[in-house]
């Protein structure tokens, strides 16, 4: 997924279309880390698109051959960062330049050999696992982008109850699909 | 070290955004302390963005559907709102033991959206649910309907349209039009119109049924197998980029392919079209909406005896606005209009001299006109003109062909005026259309006028909007009646239609601001 390509490419500047890949390649693993900083706010899609537009007007100083996802990954903080003090929420969230260093190794390791599309797919083979109404209240959340309270109502259950089930049904699909991937490379 | 459940609720917390700032200070004091937990941060970060990912109806913006369940007392009726959603959630739950039949789909409604749903059982709706069950039927009055299931798998349904649950893996759609998008996983589930047996075999698909003509599919992905119902056995296979239409046992491949003309994602309201009175660089006449899916709209000025080489245009109310001589001077649009009794509303800016009116002209017109015969209700046509009594007073007349509405508010004055014609589907106790006209974002009084014999069925006056070509239909024009005589002579400005009946809200927001701003979904 990252770039770092090797020698041949030397000192120059990425032309068009070696940069139009590497962003192209690396969008997932930018809005994870952008979300990691940023849980729960609505903007990271905007951060991300402020984020990729720097990138694209600073493309000539990236250099081929070097690490494009830490030089993206440096702007995007840059952009949180612009983001929070334009929400004048300096204090909002404290993770700090050490926190934000270990969640990008992190991000980096999880996803080393393992692309958007193979975390898809192990999700969709853990969704098929799901109880019925498990399978539908976690759609129904996501699909409709409902908050908790209105799928609560939608599925009949109290605030707290509706909370709970999808707290037990994300961590029950959390450890699939970490299985299903790490036997998926075991298997490579 | 074995990470405890509620550490892992407190980070999908984190995740979602439900600690405050104390509660967020602790957590990630704790994630920053701790390796394992950095590592569960991230790894549920990951989920939830792969399940957004996953998940998502559309690439773009989802709309603000501001669909927080109505206060009001619910009204046990159903009306179902779209097909879609009945035979997607049939596909996606199959229990084996359930003490009560388990939810098939759940769905969501455009803002505007009226519908009614009814449960198998004729048991009560329960207030705010947005499930939909096997044996339910919805009708979809007005708007558009999203289906959702467990498995991927969706559906738009525009209306009117009406839908029923038949079994977990058939629906019966027996008005309106639906997209369909299943996965290839889910493969097999069955779509039954009045003609046809609609087999998914992985793909995207669409359906139009009712309003007088074949059913029809289209497919724009993948393959169907479609066969007529009552034979079995005697199916085809459509392949992308093909359509079908039907007429009893016969299946003919000889329709054009329309999948444009389909929505495909949720609007953040009605469908509509707006022709804004503004020219666009190259000289062609601005059409905006999405009225017909992603097919555009597009128009054109025919200059009838005015000798004009291009339509002269004005300031208007907003922007431009098209300046119509009366001499067959008109906008010729390729589009069909709103059909049979499905609501709609027209809405325009008009700005007449004194003097300038004539006597049964259009606006804004579309359907068909037999020659001679003046009683056929198959036209829609709001006008501004003299009325038919005393061909005295210019106010608004709104026809469906044989039987009309007049105002009483005289509107060539010289300053421009807001006009909206609103049409609900529905008939007064009276028998006659629920017709609403406003001027000026206040309702208009008026009566109404007909000619001898009217169509009655039941005491209710037909309104049969005729929008088939092959049945002599013309598209919608602006400025022309669908005769050749008295064309429009004034100007017209940020001309609106919209697939469905706006409130009275929306008709003084429209008025007010130009601006398309609608009800939440309302259950009837």
């Amino acid at each position: 997924m990252d770039d770092s390509s090797t020698s041949e490419t030397g000192n120059r500047p990425a032309t068009n279309e070696e940069f139009a890949q590497l962003l192209a390649a690396n969008q997932d693993v930018l809005l994870w880390f952008i979300k990691a900083l940023l849980p729960g706010s609505p903007d990271v899609d905007d951060i991300l698109q402020n984020t990729n537009l720097v990138l694209w007007r600073k493309q000539e100083s990236f250099r081929a051959g070097t690490s494009f996802l830490k030089w993206a990954r440096a702007v995007a903080r840059w952009e949180v960062r612009a983001w929070l003090s334009k929400a004048r929420r300096h204090n909002w969230l404290v993770i700090n330049d050490e926190l934000a260093e270990a969640i990008a190794d992190t991000i980096e390791q999880e996803s080393r050999g393992v692309g958007a599309s193979a975390r898809l797919d192990a999700l969709a083979e853990c969704q098929r696992k799901l109880k019925p109404r498990d399978k539908l209240l976690v759609s129904y959340y996501y699909q409709m982008s409902k908050s908790l309270n209105e799928c609560a109502e939608a599925f009949e259950l109290s605030a707290n109850s509706m909370k709970s089930t999808l707290h037990r049904i994300r961590a029950a699909l959390r450890r699939c699909v970490e299985s299903r991937l790490a036997m998926n490379q075991a298997g490579k | 070290m074995s990470i405890s459940r509620e550490i892992e609720c407190q980070i999908q917390d984190l995740v979602d955004g439900h600690l405050d700032e104390d509660q967020q200070r602790v957590l990630i004091e704790r994630i920053a302390n701790d390796p394992e937990l950095t590592r569960l941060y991230v790894s549920h970060v990951g989920l939830d963005l792969t399940l957004s990912k996953s998940m998502r109806f559309s690439p773009a913006k989802l709309a603000d559907l501001r669909q927080t369940p109505p206060s009001q007392p619910q009204i046990v009726k159903a009306l179902l709102a779209s097909a879609a959603v009945v035979a997607l959630s049939l596909v996606v739950l199959r229990l084996i033991i359930v003490p009560d039949p388990p939810p098939l789909a759940t769905f969501r409604a455009s803002p505007g959206t009226v519908y009614q749903l009814q449960r198998a059982g004729d048991k009560a709706p329960e207030p705010g649910s947005l499930i939909l069950n096997e044996g339910d039927e919805m009708t979809l009055t007005q708007g558009v309907v999203e289906l959702g299931f467990g498995a991927g798998v969706r559906g738009i349904v525009e209306g009117p349209a009406k839908v029923v649950f038949e079994k977990k893996d058939r629906v019966r759609m027996t008005d309106g039009r639906a997209f369909f998008e299943v996965p290839a996983a889910e493969k097999g589930f069955k779509v039954i119109t009045g003609d046809l047996i609609v087999t998914d075999l992985g793909t995207e698909f669409a359906i139009k049924v009712g309003d007088g003509s074949p059913d029809e599919v289209h497919v724009i992905k993948g393959r169907v197998e479609v066969a007529p119902r009552g034979h079995a056995g005697s199916g085809k296979v459509l392949e992308a980029g093909h359509a079908l239409s039907s007429l009893g046992s016969d299946l003919t491949v000889t329709t054009p392919f329309k999948g444009s003309i389909f929505l495909k994602h949720l609007p953040d309201r009605l469908p509509y079209l707006h022709i804004p009175g503004d020219m666009s660089d190259d000289g062609s006449i601005v059409v905006i909406g999405d009225i017909q899916g992603e097919e555009p709209i597009k128009a054109r000025f025919l200059p009838g005896k005015s000798g004009s080489d291009a339509l002269p245009t004005v300031e208007g109310r907003f922007g431009s606005a098209f300046k119509l001589t009366g001499q067959g001077d008109h906008v010729l649009t390729d589009w069909a209009g709103i059909g049979q009794d499905d609501p709609r509303t027209v809405a325009f800016w008009v700005r007449m001299n004194p003097g300038e009116a004539t006597y049964d002209t259009a606006c804004v017109v579309w359907g068909h006109r037999p020659q001679g015969i003046e009683t056929v209700n198959r036209k829609w046509n709001v006008q501004v003109a003299l009325d038919r009594e005393t061909k005295s007073r210019c106010i608004v007349n709104t026809t469906f062909g044989g039987f009309w509405f007049e105002g009483t508010t005289s509107l060539d004055d010289g300053q421009w005026h807001h006009v909206a014609a609103v049409y609900t589907g529905q008939n007064l106790p009276s028998g006659m259309p629920d017709l609403r006209l406003f001027i000026d974002g206040k309702r208009e009084a008026g009566e109404w006028v007909w000619n001898e014999p009217i169509d009655r069925k039941e005491g209710n006056v037909r309104v049969r909007t005729e929008t088939r070509v092959e049945e002599g239909a013309e598209p919608l024009m602006i400025g022309k009646p669908l005769h050749d005589r008295n064309s429009f002579r004034g100007e017209l400005d940020e001309i609106y239609v919209i697939a469905g009946a706006l409130e009275t809200e929306a008709v003084q927001t429209l008025w007010q601001s130009n601006r398309l701003d609608l009800a939440k979904p309302r259950k009837d």
